[in-house]
């Protein structure tokens, strides 16, 4: 167990920085066990100094490495959605005609609905037309 | 590397960008040197003056910061010394955290800072008495 003037005299060592690491060692220590309240008072800052060192040598790391999208994320993010709205106006553009109107008979792209409506009625009035040849020729005929 | 990282710059989320660009910076070349750990605390060292200078104000000797209030109803020691150690100059920060808090040895200190180890011995001696004087006034 030290003496206060042991204690003394390794801190004018420590606060002129010529102090070896031993001591510095056996002057940490002692502040560790030290009772605050019972120590003379020209050594109470120094008990906070050493007892302040180890509080902040307690300090945990954070979690440091962070995944790496995590920091590029705004560049890729902003690429993917940029990249998911061009395809999908292609995409529109390139099938919605065909999945709305669907195609001709003869395999066209049918382009408007009115269109298609038009062909059907066509193709369908040809139908009429042909199942009733004979008695469109016995109506003319007459 | 946190540690040392946060009692230069002052902000927490900075000192982890700053320990993961050394860590992703060094990791092949941290393996041909013998003493490692010292070999990265350079690098955190050189990365937050590098951060430092990038804010356009720098003077090495008179660069301290007042990251804290000390509250004198909470009386934690910890809080009493981070306060203290905001109150140094860069350079008086960097070798009280690396030698005081860290525990260098005084010859590790000197390589890291790049300076002598006479010149460490110094800085430590005047960043006590100005950390002592700080916690005295304080506790009064």
């Amino acid at each position: 167990m030290m003496s206060d003037n042991e204690i003394r005299t390794l801190l004018n060592a420590f606060y002129s920085g010529t102090i070896c690491d031993q001591d510095e060692d056996r002057l940490a220590r002692f502040f560790s066990e030290a009772d605050y309240e019972n120590l003379p008072d020209d050594l109470k800052s120094s008990y906070s100094l050493f007892s302040g060192h180890r509080s902040i040598r307690s300090l945990k790391c954070p979690d440091i490495v962070r995944p790496i999208h995590n920091l590029r994320m705004p560049f890729f993010g902003y690429a993917l959605a940029a990249l998911t709205v061009a395809l999908l106006i292609t995409g529109g553009i390139i099938l919605f005609p065909r999945t709305h109107y669907g195609y001709d008979f003869d395999g066209k792209i049918i382009v408007s609905a009115d269109k298609a409506l038009e062909e059907m009625e066509e193709l369908h009035m040809l139908a009429l037309l042909k199942d009733n040849e004979e008695t469109i020729h016995q109506m003319f005929d007459n | 590397m946190w540690r040392f990282a946060l009692s230069v710059l002052g902000d927490g989320e900075e000192a982890k960008d700053v320990v993961q660009d050394v860590l992703l910076r060094s990791f092949k070349k941290v393996l041909i040197f013998n003493n490692q750990e010292a070999y990265l605390m350079r690098a955190v060292r050189n990365a937050c003056i590098d951060r430092i200078r990038s804010r356009k104000y720098w003077a090495e000797e008179e660069t301290s910061l007042v990251i804290e209030e000390y509250s004198h109803e909470s009386r934690d020691t910890g809080e009493l010394v981070r306060f203290a150690i905001s109150r140094l100059g860069l350079k008086q920060r960097m070798a009280i955290q690396l030698k005081d808090i860290e525990g260098y040895s005084t010859e590790d200190v000197a390589r890291i800072l790049g300076v002598k180890e006479n010149q460490v011995r110094t800085i430590l001696s005047r960043a006590r008495l100005k950390m002592k004087a700080i916690i005295e006034k304080e506790l009064d």
